[in-house]
């Protein structure tokens, strides 16, 4: 007890003393610990936050998505709507992202196709059409029309829209008609008709060539039926890690990534079409395939630089760790000087404490030399010092665990971004308590009371 | 040239306030070598630093050369102790990082002296105190008794009127202490006041006079009037026979 | 320690490393700055990069801004409207400006104020590359521009070719009577959270007369914590960390780096030495010691700009990091020194 008591106090005295200099440490390591968690997170690709991976073609696929919630990029993307260029661009950008080499992406999503009820009279006449219609809602809704001033009832079919590479590693087939092919995907203008499949429950009911008059969003377009697939064609129920599937049967396939050629006046069909590569590269609705996950850091490089070509926010690529998730916008040059910077802050940190306790140590000789000759044991001694390297290095654990922890920036790879932390604060104490042990070697307890103040 | 006259110095406040001097008068004229003892506590350091320039005063008067120093502004006190005093202490105050002849250098520096003048008087007094082949090495490569010649040379580069010395021997072994000893002698001969606070007897009964300290107060003054003649016999200075 | 048989007084070496990795993460800072706002002339042309696009239709009067500028500049103290004038070669601008907006890097004269921009007259800033075919008449530069001679207040460009220095920005009322009012414009502000506040006051002050097409989005308020910590802005929260961890680094450094001077100090007192002689002698130490770490620094951050060609420096950036680095370092020593003298 009486030894706990010396110990406690002389660490109160020695703290005291240097009470500034210990603080100025602690906020150092602060910094250095949370910038070197950050910067081990992306370079060896630790914490993930939300695995979720999909097997395709034997390859690794990881899904991504942008969302208003976690960052302004979805918000640019709706952005690029307004005008024609802007549409373009974001068309450009997404077909840049489905046809890169290394890095392709695959998309789907499930939305339903609106025709308005005076065309589905006018395409399907009297027969029954319900096991096409969207569940729950096989009677006609009111609506607004594109122009957003008057009202519509449409009947909203079932239908699930796909890019062209999630066509092919779908291996999904047209029976009769065309599935879909680059060729197709690029038209001349509206008045071709976006090239859409049907599944194999609308034949007879719809003909391959045949045009459909859909109600979007912002416009409504044509469509022309390109083929109908084959029986039985599956596809995947919510999304691409879904082992669940469902019949395409009584589906429509809408194709993402249409280009069109000539210029449009306004945004209108440009804006349709734009807005399926914004949905289609919203939160979970695509995967992008991972070479090696040894270096996902240069995947994430890779979607940065489409996007800097484009003037757009990167896509976030899910399951990578925290630091390549929030680095994914930063060049790998920024990011190699930030490591730089990070480094030469934890050097400089260790090294200033490390003069720090030479100075106490060289300060206060003269009164351990009291202690010792007064038969104080040297490790009761050390034990303050050591618990004052601890004191210095506790606070950027807590802060760390805090700044991480908070609103899922460690997200579900939290337990992993804490232990690093641990393991470098760890690492931090035994370089500190050597570093103090070190300068205690060897002490002569003569040496120490001679010592001048 | 020095004159005290009921000097009262204190330190802390209320329950911890200690007089260290309490109504010190003394006089030391040009020329004297004089010695303050006195056991720990008696006021031997305090003492010395006021004649330095180094505290004030709570109350009294101290006269240097008739003109009087308390009451003076720290800058004041300053020149006065950069232009008339030498400061000599126990364990040598020199820079480690700086060799000797920085040491001996550093009351000259920034007062205006070229660097052939600064070179001619570090060099004169190096030679003066016999280290001059020192001048490159650095403190800790010395022996204590060089290191306080040293610190000697420091005192003594500007040519001040009056050099103290607190303890100047307590850090050295009796023979190196009695090297300084002659040093002081030496000095003292050529013309400054030394004044030595001390508790080492036989330093003390080598001065001409010797004042004791007992709590803060002037206890007693005792004079050696044929030390110094002795002390310059020892040192060469007086031919047997001859006389001051 | 000794290096070539001259001691190294305690604390230097670790000042010396500080000013040194100091220095280096300055030069790295001001140089990846530079290298961003290059970066992002290059990429958003003169924009913001938070420009908001939006369209106008269903109006015939050009004239209608006329209405709407002047109360939206005397609503809003900083803006930027930007409209596209068709061109088959040249990117041509309109534009409109108040107060604080981004600018590209001029040549030669201004680039556009608000008076400059709203205003009857043709005015127009050239790419460099066209400077060579103005017409000069009574000492004013003119350029022709459609059968329309424009008066050239300024030449705009990079020293890397760029976009901006093959492009035209003309005054907004001639590019409105050039591409017609019901066309796509570009909104931008300096401040992000600003350009939100523009938008709904131009909706606003269009009101029946015309349709706006513009998305605004809503604001979404999250922690600051979360916020510093988005990818939007974690590059930025770890630059500022940095130079703040160094700035701490710094301070302690300089205190450890005066205590081991306490030896001179008293040495100094002793000798009688003036106060802001002391003074002198100690920041001509400091000086001299941070002044090389800052060399130090500089060389290796020329090393590595050799290895890695995306870092570049240029003489300015050296300039205002050795400006920051010893402005900093002094006070910090100021402080640390008066912080001393008062323990004393």
């Amino acid at each position: 007890m009486a030894q706990i008591k010396f110990i406690l106090e002389e660490l109160y005295r020695s703290f005291w003393n240097s009470w500034l200099k210990d603080i100025l440490l602690m906020a150092m390591f602060c910094t250095s610990l949370v910038m070197a968690v950050l910067m081990c997170s992306y370079y060896f690709d630790l914490g993930e936050r939300r695995p979720s991976q999909a097997e395709y073609g034997g390859s690794t696929w990881y899904q991504f998505g942008v969302s208003f919630a976690e960052d302004s990029s979805q918000e640019d993307y709706m952005n690029s709507l307004q005008t024609a260029s802007g549409c373009r661009n974001m068309m450009g950008y997404y077909d840049a992202l489905c046809n890169a080499k290394e890095h392709p992406i695959l998309s789907m999503y499930q939305e339903p196709f609106s025709i308005k009820e005076a065309h589905v009279k006018e395409l399907f006449g009297d027969r029954d059409i319900i096991e096409f219609l969207q569940e729950g809602q096989e009677g006609a809704v009111s609506v607004y029309d594109a122009d957003g001033s008057s009202t519509c009832l449409v009947r909203n079919f079932k239908a699930y829209a796909a890019n062209l590479g999630a066509y092919q590693s779908l291996g999904l087939k047209a029976v009769e008609g065309e599935g879909f092919t680059e060729e197709n995907l690029g038209i001349q203008d509206a008045g071709d008709g976006i090239p859409i499949l049907v599944g194999y429950g609308y034949k007879g009911l719809l003909s391959v060539g045949q045009g459909i008059d859909v109600k979007g969003r912002e416009a409504n377009y044509r469509c022309r039926v390109a083929g109908i697939l084959e029986k039985g064609a599956q596809f995947p129920k919510s999304d691409f890690s879904d082992v669940e599937t469902v019949s395409l049967d009584s589906y429509i396939l809408f194709p993402i990534g249409v280009q069109v050629e000539n210029e449009a006046g306004e945004p209108g069909i440009l804006q349709e079409l734009a807005w399926a590569c914004i949905e289609a590269l919203s939160s979970g609705h695509g995967i992008i395939k991972v070479g090696d996950e040894k270096e996902l850091h240069k995947t994430v490089d890779a979607v940065r630089k489409v996007g800097e070509e484009f003037g757009l926010p990167p896509i976030k690529i899910f399951g990578v760790s925290m630091g390549l998730s929030l680095l994914r916008k930063e060049s790998a040059v920024r990011i190699q000087m930030m490591m730089i910077l990070t480094v030469v802050l934890f050097c400089l940190t260790f090294y200033g404490l490390f003069v720090m306790f030479y100075d106490k140590v060289q300060s206060n000789g003269r009164v351990y030399g009291i202690y010792l000759m007064n038969g104080c044991p040297m490790g009761i001694i050390l034990v303050p010092c050591l618990l004052e390297v601890a004191l210095i290095l506790l606070p950027g654990l807590l802060v760390s665990g805090y700044v991480f922890a908070i609103d899922s920036v460690g997200g579900s790879g939290l337990g992993v971004i804490l232990g690093t932390a641990y393991g470098i604060t760890g690492g931090a104490f035994l370089v500190g308590a050597g570093g103090v042990l070190y300068l205690m070697r060897g002490v002569d307890t003569e040496h120490l009371v001679r010592q001048k103040d | 040239m020095v004159e005290m006259r009921d000097i009262w110095k204190t330190f802390g406040k209320k329950e911890a306030k200690v007089e260290a001097l309490r109504g010190i008068s003394l006089s030391i004229s040009q020329g004297e070598m004089v010695a303050i003892m006195g056991k720990s506590g008696s006021g031997k350091s305090t003492l010395l630093n006021i004649l330095g320039g180094m505290m004030s005063v709570d109350s009294g008067e101290y006269l240097y050369k008739g003109r009087q120093v308390n009451g003076r502004c720290q800058k004041e006190l300053t020149k006065f102790r950069r232009d008339e005093i030498g400061f000599v202490v126990q364990y040598f105050a020199l820079v480690d990082d700086l060799n000797i002849f920085q040491n001996v250098a550093l009351p000259l520096k920034y007062q205006g002296y070229s660097k052939r003048k600064i070179q001619e008087m570090v060099t004169a007094a190096l030679r003066e105190l016999g280290i001059e082949e020192k001048a490159n090495a650095y403190p800790s490569e010395l022996s204590g008794g060089q290191q306080q010649r040293a610190a000697i040379a420091r005192a003594i580069v500007k040519q001040p009127s009056v050099i103290l010395a607190d303890e100047p021997t307590g850090a050295l072994d009796e023979a190196t202490g009695d090297s300084v000893q002659e040093i002081f002698h030496r000095l003292n001969v050529s013309g400054k006041t030394v004044i030595i606070v001390t508790h080492d007897a036989k330093v003390a009964g080598n001065c001409e006079r010797t004042i004791f300290l007992k709590d803060g107060r002037v206890e007693k003054m005792e004079a050696h009037p044929f030390q110094k003649e002795k002390a310059l016999l020892q040192i060469g200075f007086l031919k047997k026979g001859e006389e001051l | 320690m000794k290096i070539f048989q001259k001691r190294i007084p305690k604390g230097n070496a670790l000042l010396f490393l500080s000013f040194s990795a100091i220095s280096l993460c300055l030069l790295l800072i001001v140089s990846a700055t530079r290298a961003g706002q290059e970066n992002s002339l290059m990429q958003n042309n003169i924009y913001s990069g938070h420009q908001k696009n939006f369209y106008i239709t269903g109006t015939e009067e050009n004239g209608q801004w006329g209405d709407v500028i002047p109360q939206l500049a005397a609503l809003q103290k900083d803006f930027g409207l930007y409209v596209s004038v068709p061109s088959q070669d040249i990117p041509i601008r309109g534009v409109c400006l108040q107060g604080e907006v981004n600018k590209p890097p001029m040549v030669r004269g201004n680039f556009f104020d608000f008076s400059s921009s709203w205003t009857d007259s043709p005015k127009m800033v050239l790419g460099k590359s066209f400077q060579n075919e103005v017409d000069v008449q009574d000492g004013s530069q003119y350029y022709q521009l459609d059968g329309v001679a424009f008066e050239v207040i300024g030449i705009m460009g990079t020293d890397q070719d760029s976009r901006v220095n093959h492009m035209i920005f003309i005054d907004f009322q001639s590019a409105v009577q050039m591409a017609g009012i019901n066309t796509d414009y570009k909104l931008d502000t300096q401040d992000p959270g600003r350009i939100r506040e523009v938008g709904q006051d131009i909706c606003r002050l269009f009101g029946e007369s015309a349709n706006v097409l513009m998305i605004l989005g809503d604001t979404i308020e999250v922690p600051l914590l979360t916020r510093l910590l988005s990818s939007d802005r974690i590059m930025g929260t770890m630059y500022v960390m940095v130079l703040a961890s160094f700035c701490l680094s710094t301070i302690l450094v300089t205190f450890i780096w005066l205590r081991f001077r306490r030896q001179l100090f008293f040495s100094m007192a002793l000798c009688g030495m003036e106060k802001h002689l002391e003074c002198m002698e100690i920041f001509r130490r400091y000086c001299r010691v941070a002044g090389m770490g800052f060399l130090v620094g500089l060389f290796l951050m020329l090393a590595l700009s050799g290895i890695m060609p995306d870092i570049r420096m240029h003489l300015p950036d050296i300039f205002l990091a050795f400006a920051i680095t010893m402005g900093l370092g002094m006070v910090i020593l100021l402080f640390c020194y008066a912080y001393h003298r008062s323990k004393a």
